[in-house]
């Protein structure tokens, strides 16, 4: 392969190989052109998470569907076979290793991998390539050779040798932009079980993301909508936000020291509403990533509901049920005759219950309680 | 170079230029390994936007006594091709001589004459709506026209550097991203800490950092979230374990001060080879019974409220009672009640304890 193989076909091979960076379905081509150019007659890659889980990549080449299930069978024998999982280990990674150079023959026809898997399929040696091994992902790519192909010449294994390090860079490449998604995805859920609405804008307030009750909000476009692809807000709100947001911009210290700043508005029923502008800061230990965002968006909406977490607020002030039930009601707005009715209770029974919840809550007043049960309220969306 | 050059070495030059995907910084060296081969004066990989000055990438072997600065140097380029506009519809990946170009335009010899540039090379890597990205090469003027072999091995290299310059994008473009949402994270009051299922720590923010650093009421062990009542350790494991979502657990700070640990489950993600993921995680807000103001200017402007209405606001929405405010403020009891009912007008409401409720909706509440 080397010496008289065309340079547009090795060019093309190994941009192959990173054209499964993106798209991961092209492995199956790369690995069966891979195998076919350099005459085996299989070839498995793997990469595997560590230290348990899902396979994260698997194919195979050239194997039938027979064979290839009960491939898993045999996992232990072959790593025996190899000298054991410490030697494994010790063969240097993007290296091409020929079975038969390091398993003597007496071992590998006395295996039952030999018997039951390899003969059977004519295969005669094998070439294994760690491509990686690090704390978290172990990934080889291996060859079998077939009976009709003949001993495996020195131009095979050198063509291995050129392929071995691109699979092994667009491996770790794809792994790199696996976890960067697994990353984005987890920080945008966790922004996603927030009940209160939470728009990222960039200087121009260009909307850069939206938590799916901040998208609902753009959907009714109120307080806030998307206009000519800006995030803008009402007529009686948009200059504020502008300002707040440019402020954010420059001055982000200012802006950050104070809290950030509100701004009034209405929601789409006229309802009174809050966007609380926060500058985002780049974080000290990533200087080199430009960060575009400008502002952190924070949407609340007037809104009595507030749900007690009634277990914990039980278990942190040592709270009965009935305790817990009138608790709710209270917190929920209802005056102390409204709870009597409502739980055919005498409004004397209500009224000591009630005494016994501001002792045990430390609160001198029912205002006091509201005030201690809704900043502990449930942040998530129902 | 396709003859001169071995296998190992055209291998090899090829893997340096997908090493610049995760390490921008090898740009100039790899771009300068292409030069030093193909036999060019000096490159210069840069993003040209339509509005506004180009962000060089990367250059070699730019003479800087004869050079201005690269972004000048860069602009210059573009006008030597004819523009911008032309060079957009250069075809991507195709290396494009000067030499060949039909009515050249631009500076001429008097731009290229003193810089002993005879000829050069662009070849466009990235284009979208707003912007081009080309790598330019210069040729000595001593080795005349740039020759067909060398635009042979910038073709054979073309679509490699253009696989890199695109996935090197993605990669800084979701670099961004994390840095963003890791940043919004931070600005919460709330401690934010994402586990998976054994409760190790994958994540904190700026907030559970200083939470885990004073060990109140949550503590690190062995890399863990650990609570200071083993009931409370149980409830949150077994909450995480179950995926439950917005289940509280009491969390008591030393001080007696309450808080609450909300385990909020996420959803778990699908790989891109549609496996679900090997780890369940979950977000845990700490949220504490401080007081959390909503914007007082913005309160004011909402309900109409002169600034004695909304300080009387802001302290009965805290809880507090009218006599223990109006002697805060120095004024009345009686005057405290007038203010008390215009608020109580003004913000559709007709008890404190409707107050409470509103101010504590508006504000953060995490």
């Amino acid at each position: 392969m080397v010496g008289s193989y065309p340079a547009e076909r090795l060019s093309t091979l190994i941009g192959a190989i990173y054209d499964c960076v993106l798209e991961p379905q092209r492995w199956q081509s790369v690995v069966d052109s891979v195998r076919t150019e350099l005459n085996f007659c299989y070839a498995i890659l793997g990469a595997y998470p560590l230290p348990a889980g899902t396979i994260m990549l698997g194919v195979s080449s050239g194997i039938d569907d027979t064979y290839l299930a009960r491939l898993p069978y045999f996992g232990e024998d072959v790593v025996e076979l190899w000298g054991g999982d410490a030697r494994v280990r010790q063969f240097p990674l993007e290296e091409p290793i020929l079975q038969s150079q390091v398993v003597s023959s007496a071992a590998w026809e006395g295996s039952r991998y030999f018997t039951e898997w390899a003969r059977p399929q004519g295969v005669i040696d094998a070439v294994a390539i760690g491509l990686e091994r690090n704390p978290s992902m172990v990934a080889t790519l291996s060859f079998g050779r077939h009976d009709a192909a003949g001993a495996v010449t020195e131009a095979e294994l050198r063509g291995l040798q050129l392929m071995a390090p691109h699979f092994r860079r667009a491996i770790a490449i794809s792994q790199l932009l696996e976890l960067q998604s697994i990353a984005i995805s987890t920080f945008a859920a966790t922004l996603g079980t927030l009940e209160v609405g939470v728009v990222l804008v960039d200087e121009f307030m260009t909307l850069l993301h939206a938590n799916p009750s901040a998208e609902a909000m753009l959907a009714r476009k109120a307080p806030l909508q998307i206009v000519n692809g800006r995030v803008v807000a009402a007529e009686d709100a948009a200059a504020a936000l502008a300002m707040a947001v440019a402020l954010a911009v420059d001055d982000e210290v200012a802006l950050g020291r104070r809290g950030g700043t509100g701004i009034a508005t209405h929601g789409v029923e006229g309802e009174p509403c809050i966007i609380h502008v926060l500058p985002l800061r780049r974080r000290e230990s990533r200087p080199d990533i430009f960060l575009n965002a400008a502002a952190a968006l924070f949407i609340t909406p007037a809104d009595s509901s507030i749900r007690l977490p009634a277990d914990a607020f039980a278990s942190l002030f040592g709270l009965t049920p009935a305790e817990v039930r009138i608790c709710e009601l209270i917190v929920a707005g209802l005056t102390q005759k409204a709870i009597a009715a409502q739980l055919g209770l005498a409004p004397s029974t209500v009224k000591t219950h009630v005494l016994r919840i501001l002792e045990k809550t430390g609160c001198r007043r029912q205002s006091a309680l509201i005030r201690l049960a809704s900043s502990l309220r449930v942040p998530a969306r129902a | 170079m396709t003859a001169a050059l071995p296998a190992e070495e055209f291998s090899a030059m090829i893997g340096e230029i997908y090493d610049c995907i995760l390490m921008p910084e090898r740009w100039p060296g790899t771009i300068d390994a292409i030069r030093r081969r193909l036999g060019f004066g000096s490159g210069i990989l840069a993003v040209y936007p339509f509005s506004g000055a180009p962000s060089v990438v990367a250059t070699a072997n730019l003479d800087a006594a004869s050079m201005p600065s690269a972004s000048v140097y860069a602009s210059e380029i573009v006008n030597l091709w004819g523009g911008l506009a032309r060079i957009q519809r250069f075809p991507l990946a195709e290396p494009i001589a000067g030499s060949a170009l039909q009515n050249r335009e631009g500076p001429g010899d008097g731009w290229s004459r003193p810089r002993n540039i005879g000829d050069g090379v662009t070849l466009s890597l990235a284009r979208d709506d707003d912007r081009v990205g080309t790598l330019a090469f210069s040729q000595l003027e001593r080795n005349g026209d740039v020759r067909s072999d060398q635009l042979a091995a910038l073709r054979l290299l073309a679509p490699h550097l253009r696989r890199a310059a695109a996935i090197g994008n993605i990669f800084a473009m979701r670099a961004a991203a994390i840095a963003t949402l890791e940043a919004t994270i931070d600005t919460l009051a709330a401690c934010v800490f994402l586990v998976d299922e054994t409760l190790t720590i994958i994540q904190s923010n700026k907030s559970a950092q200083a939470m885990l650093l004073s060990g109140d009421p949550i503590s690190s062990q062995d890399g863990r979230i650990r609570l200071p009542s083993a009931a409370a350790q149980e409830a949150l494991a077994d909450a995480v374990a179950l995926g439950q979502r917005g289940i509280g657990i009491p969390a008591p700070r030393a001080n007696g001060e309450a808080a609450v640990v909300y385990v909020l489950s996420l959803p778990q993600g699908q790989t891109r080879s549609g496996a679900a993921r090997g780890r369940s995680m979950a977000a845990l807000f700490v949220i504490s019974a401080t007081s959390k103001p909503a914007p007082g200017d913005a309160v004011a402007l909402l309900f109409d409220l002169t600034p004695s209405e909304a300080r009387i606001f802001e302290k009965v929405g805290e809880g507090q009672e009218l006599s223990a405010i109006a002697d805060h403020l120095g004024i009345k009891l009686s005057t405290a009640k007038t203010h008390l009912l215009r608020v109580f007008e003004k913000t559709g409401t007709s008890r404190q304890a409707d107050l409470v409720r509103l101010a504590a909706s508006l504000s953060l509440p995490v």
